[in-house]
C-alpha cells in the first residue's frame, strides 16, 4: 500500500474551510465635511504608519491642511474612527489623488488593535508562503 | 551574516523593476518605497495592465517583477510564468506579490508559482521594507541547502537526471527539515519514470513536514500516473484542507471525489465552490455534475432530504443550463419526486420555454402530476405542433397503453420508430406490448 506510512493523513475530518479563500475585508471612510455628504467616493488604504495613513482619493477630494474623519473596519474588530489631517496630496493621475494624513484624535488602543490585525495578516501570509515553498 | 546595506542597495540597484498595478497611486508609492531600498528610477517601469505588462517583459526583460494579485479584471499570476520571466534564473530575479487579496488560495497559488515574497495591502513602509530585504537576502546570501536546490535544478534543466539526484541527494543533509531537497529528489525520479522511487522521495520530505505542499502534491501526481485514484484522491484530500485549490485543481479533486465514490465529500466543495473567485464555464459544469452524480448517491441510500438539497445547489450552479436541468428533473421524476422537479422547470430560461428541451421536461413532470386525460391532450398537441422529441413520444405512447389506448399507441409507436430509427427498437417494443 503506496500510503502504508503516511497514516498521519487524516482522510475523514471536514475539509477546508471555506473562508481560507476569503480576503481580509478593509472598509475606509472618510469624510470631508467641506464637501456636499451625499456624494460617494471610493477610497483605498495603501499605506499604515504609526500615526498616519496614505490613501488612494479621488483628485480634488481634499487639499493639505484639511480635517478629515477617517474610519476603518475590518471583520471582528471595533470600527476604528479618528479626526485627522492632510499633511500632503499628489495627484497622480487625472481623476486620482495619493494623500498621506495624520491622526489627530483617536483611541490609541483601537488603532494598536487595526495595526495588530494588519501585522498578523503579514505574518499568516509568509508563513503560509514559506510553508507552502518548504523553506 | 546579513547582507550590508550597500550590499542590499546594490542588490535593488542592478534589477531592471516592473511595477504592476492597476491603482496609480500604489504604484506611485511601491516605486518609492524601491527607491529608498537602492533602486534606481530610470530601471523602473510601471503599468496598469497586463497587456503593458506583458509588451514590457518582452521588451526589457525585468528581473524583479512587483504585481499585484489582479491588474483590473486580469489575473496577474501568468506573467511570473512568462517566457522572458521564466528564463531568469530564479537566483537572479524576485518575484514579488502586493495585493490586497490576501486569501489561502492566493498564497497557495503565489507559492506554486515560485513568488519570493507576498505582501499584504496595506503595509508599512517599515514591514515593505523587511520583507524585500529578507527575500534579497535569500538570494544574496543562500544557504548551503538552497545553493544545492538551486544547482541541483540547473542540471534537471541540462536534463542532466543522474547529477541532478546527486546534489539533491547531497542537498537532503544540509537542513534539518530538508523536504524541499527530497521533492526536487523524487520530482527527479518521476521525471525518470522511477515513480515508486519518487512516491518513497515525497514520503521522506513528508515525514519532516507533513504539509510540505510540493511533495504532496508530487505524490498525487505519481498516483494519478499510476491511475491509483483512491490513494491520489485522499492525498488530493489532504491538500485539499490545508492549501486551497485553484480552479485546475478544484476540478481534478470533484472529479476523483466522484470516481471514487467520496460523494459525502461534495457538498463541502461545493462550500468551497462558492468562495472561489474564478468560476469559468468548465468549472461551473464539473460542479454541476458532481452536485447531481451526489444527489443520486443519496436518492439511492434513501437519503432524500440531502439529496434534494444537493441537486437544489447544482440547479442554481446550473444557471439555467438545460443539460444539468435535465439531469435533475429525470432523476427526481424517476425517483417519484415529481412535485420536486417540478421547481427545477421554473430554472430554465424564459427564452428556452419553446424549445423541445424544455417542452419534453415539462410534458414529463406533467405526466407524473396531471390526470391521464391532460395528459393525453397535451402530448397530442405538442406532436400536432411539430415538437418532436423522443421523451414526449414515450410518455405518450405509455400514456395511451395506460388509458387503454392501444391502437393509437401502436399507431404512435410506428410513427415515432421511423422518427427516431436510432430507437427503433425500444418503440417497436412497446408497439408489441400494446
Amino acid at each position: 500500500m503506496v500510503l502504508s506510512n503516511l497514516d498521519w493523513i487524516d482522510s475523514e475530518s471536514p475539509l477546508v474551510d471555506p473562508k481560507n479563500f476569503r480576503s481580509l475585508k478593509v472598509t475606509v471612510i472618510l469624510k470631508n465635511f467641506t464637501l456636499p455628504q451625499d456624494t460617494k467616493f471610493h477610497f483605498e488604504l495603501l499605506e499604515m504608519e504609526s500615526n498616519s495613513v496614505t490613501l488612494d482619493v479621488p483628485d480634488e477630494f481634499c487639499t493639505q491642511g484639511h480635517s478629515l474623519l477617517l474610519g476603518i473596519s475590518i471583520p471582528d474588530h471595533p470600527h476604528f474612527i479618528a479626526t485627522s489631517k492632510v499633511t500632503s496630496v499628489e495627484s497622480i493621475d487625472i481623476c486620482r489623488a495619493r494623500v498621506q494624513v495624520s491622526l489627530v484624535q483617536y483611541d490609541k488602543k483601537s488603532w494598536a488593535d487595526i495595526q495588530t490585525a494588519f501585522a498578523a495578516r503579514q505574518a499568516m501570509v509568509t508563513r503560509l508562503l514559506s510553508d507552502a515553498k518548504g523553506y | 551574516m546579513e547582507p550590508t546595506q550597500k550590499a542590499l542597495a546594490e542588490y535593488f540597484g542592478k534589477h531592471r523593476i516592473l511595477i504592476a498595478d492597476s491603482n496609480a497611486s500604489s504604484r506611485t508609492g511601491l516605486a518609492r518605497a524601491l527607491g529608498e531600498l537602492g533602486a534606481k528610477t530610470h530601471q523602473m517601469t510601471l503599468v496598469d495592465s497586463y497587456e503593458w505588462a506583458e509588451q514590457i517583459m518582452e521588451q526589457s526583460q525585468p528581473t524583479m517583477l512587483v504585481t499585484d494579485f489582479n491588474l483590473g479584471p486580469v489575473g496577474a499570476f501568468d506573467l511570473f510564468s512568462l517566457p522572458k520571466y521564466s528564463a531568469v534564473p530564479m537566483h537572479d530575479k524576485l518575484s514579488v506579490v502586493v495585493t490586497s487579496n490576501t486569501s489561502q488560495a492566493a498564497v497557495a497559488q503565489a507559492a506554486e508559482g515560485d513568488v519570493d515574497i507576498y505582501i499584504a495591502k496595506p503595509y508599512s513602509l517599515e514591514s515593505f521594507w523587511a520583507a524585500m530585504r529578507s527575500g534579497a537576502a535569500l538570494k544574496l546570501q543562500p544557504t548551503d541547502y538552497l545553493k544545492a536546490i538551486e544547482d541541483g535544478k540547473r542540471h534537471l534543466a541540462d536534463s542532466n537526471l543522474g547529477r541532478a539526484i546527486e546534489v539533491f541527494e547531497h542537498a537532503t543533509s544540509l537542513d534539518g527539515k530538508p523536504a524541499l531537497a527530497y521533492f526536487y529528489h523524487g520530482y527527479t525520479r518521476a521525471l525518470g519514470n522511477a515513480l515508486e522511487d519518487a512516491q518513497n522521495s515525497y514520503k521522506k520530505g513528508l515525514e519532516y513536514n507533513h504539509n510540505h505542499y510540493k511533495c504532496l502534491l508530487g505524490l498525487y501526481e505519481t498516483l494519478m500516473s499510476q491511475k491509483r485514484n483512491n490513494d491520489a484522491y485522499i492525498v488530493l484530500r489532504q491538500i485539499t484542507r490545508h492549501f486551497p485549490l485553484n480552479a485546475k485543481r478544484f476540478r481534478s479533486v470533484l472529479w476523483l471525489a466522484i470516481t471514487t465514490g467520496h460523494y459525502e465529500d461534495i457538498e463541502q466543495y461545493y462550500q468551497i465552490f462558492l468562495e472561489l473567485d474564478e468560476k469559468n464555464e468548465e468549472l461551473v459544469r464539473y460542479t454541476c455534475a458532481s452536485l447531481i452524480t451526489a444527489g443520486k448517491f443519496f436518492l439511492k441510500k434513501g437519503e432524500i432530504e440531502r439529496a434534494t438539497s444537493v441537486f437544489q445547489k447544482a440547479g442554481i450552479s446550473a444557471g439555467g443550463k438545460g443539460q444539468f436541468l435535465t439531469e435533475i428533473i429525470t432523476t427526481l421524476v424517476a425517483a417519484n419526486l415529481a412535485d420536486e422537479a417540478d421547481k427545477y422547470l421554473r430554472r430554465f430560461p424564459k427564452e428556452t420555454k419553446d424549445a423541445v428541451e424544455y417542452l419534453s421536461m415539462d410534458y414529463l413532470v406533467m405526466s407524473k402530476t396531471m390526470p391521464i386525460q391532460i395528459t393525453l391532450d397535451h402530448g397530442r398537441k405538442l406532436l400536432r405542433e411539430g415538437k418532436y422529441h423522443t421523451l414526449i413520444d414515450k410518455i405518450l405512447v405509455n400514456t395511451m397503453l395506460e388509458a387503454g389506448l392501444n391502437d393509437s399507441a401502436e399507431d404512435l409507436a410506428r410513427d415515432a420508430s421511423r422518427r427516431w430509427p436510432d430507437l427503433a427498437p425500444e418503440f417497436l417494443e412497446m408497439k408489441r406490448k400494446s
